[in-house]
């Protein structure tokens, strides 16, 4: 009997352990693979943070959305890709940040060229942020 | 015509002593450590926003606290959730002056040290904060940095008793910025 249970209670503890370990390593959400809420073009989802920003903010902060738009410049860094999308407004554009947990089709952008983009919406400082990008065929 | 030369002259002068005045980048990078024996915590954002006032020296910088970036899921979403309840309070923002920017000039070989007096908004909390913000001028271009300490206490962050060995009570905040002139008509 009380092996019984030291065996149980064994075996409950490197459950847990790795459980928690499992727990600990999560990966980050796939992105690729996320559920977008919203789709907007640049300029439009730029309009609607400047507009109302805390209303914006409490409908899109953290969550996967899509913007589409032509590109106004690339910057990298390293393996970090930041590109900002025209809005008519070059002071306040859209700003996304390449996923660094994805793998990307490519890397490269060219000015003037039409993308789309899904990714966690971090908020509006002068322009609206979206972090963690995937580009969409 | 000598006329229209001239208007064209005074224009451009006009022009490039505005545009002199002001430099910005909105993709600067800041990112924050904490040390502790049990734990090694860094991450990093890639989208701050920086004005610098070249004829005052007011300084303004703002980051969003979601645009934070973990190597680990968990701690990302413990970092939003928990301590920094980012939902609401989405941005840090630094507010100040630099006060012997008359000092400063972009020919100068070298850092500068900028004396930096202002205050600091973290989890909606404000504090005063006195550093020296490094101005490295080339190229046209200004590249600023700086670091300081941040303790979690001054900001009413709180840590949960059961990860307080692995959470650092100050944390290392270190900000790389290259600052580009702002052109008013781009």
């Amino acid at each position: 009997m009380k092996r019984k249970i030291i065996a149980v209670v064994g075996i409950l503890g490197i459950l847990s352990i790795l459980i928690g370990y499992k727990m600990y390593n999560k990966p980050h959400a796939d992105i690729a693979g996320a559920k977008s809420i919203a789709t907007f073009s640049a300029a439009d989802l730029q309009k609607t943070f400047s507009d109302k920003e805390e209303e914006a903010n409490t409908k899109y902060l953290d969550k996967v959305i899509t913007v589409s738009g032509k590109i106004m410049s690339q910057k990298t860094e390293g393996d970090k890709v930041i590109l900002q999308l025209e809005t008519g407004d070059p002071m306040s554009t859209v700003i996304c940040n390449l996923d660094p947990f994805s793998t990307h089709r490519r890397k490269e952008f060219k000015e003037g060229e039409m993308v789309q983009f899904k990714g966690t919406c971090s908020g509006y400082l002068s322009d609206v942020i979206l972090d963690r990008c995937v580009e969409l065929e | 015509m000598n006329k229209i030369v001239l208007v064209g002259l005074i224009f451009s002068v006009g022009f490039t002593s505005i545009s002199a005045q002001k430099f910005f980048t909105k993709t600067g990078n800041v990112s924050f450590f904490s040390r502790t024996t049990m734990e090694n915590i860094d991450a990093v954002t890639n989208t701050a926003n920086c004005v610098l006032d070249m004829t005052t020296g007011n300084i303004e910088m703002a980051v969003l606290i979601k645009s934070f970036i973990f190597p680990k899921a968990l701690m990302q979403e413990h970092f939003n959730e928990n301590y920094m309840e980012s939902t609401k309070f989405p941005k840090a923002v630094f507010k100040g002056t630099i006060t012997n920017i008359k000092e400063f000039s972009m020919n100068m070989k070298g850092k500068f040290k900028g004396a930096l007096v202002g205050s600091i908004t973290i989890h909606g909390v404000t504090q005063p904060i006195e550093n020296v913000v490094n101005l490295n001028p080339k190229e046209g271009k200004i590249a600023a940095d700086l670091d300081f300490n941040v303790k979690l206490k001054d900001f009413e962050i709180e840590v949960p008793a059961l990860v307080k060995d692995n959470i650092s009570r100050e944390i290392k905040v270190e900000v790389n910025t290259v600052l580009e002139e702002l052109k008013k008509a781009q």
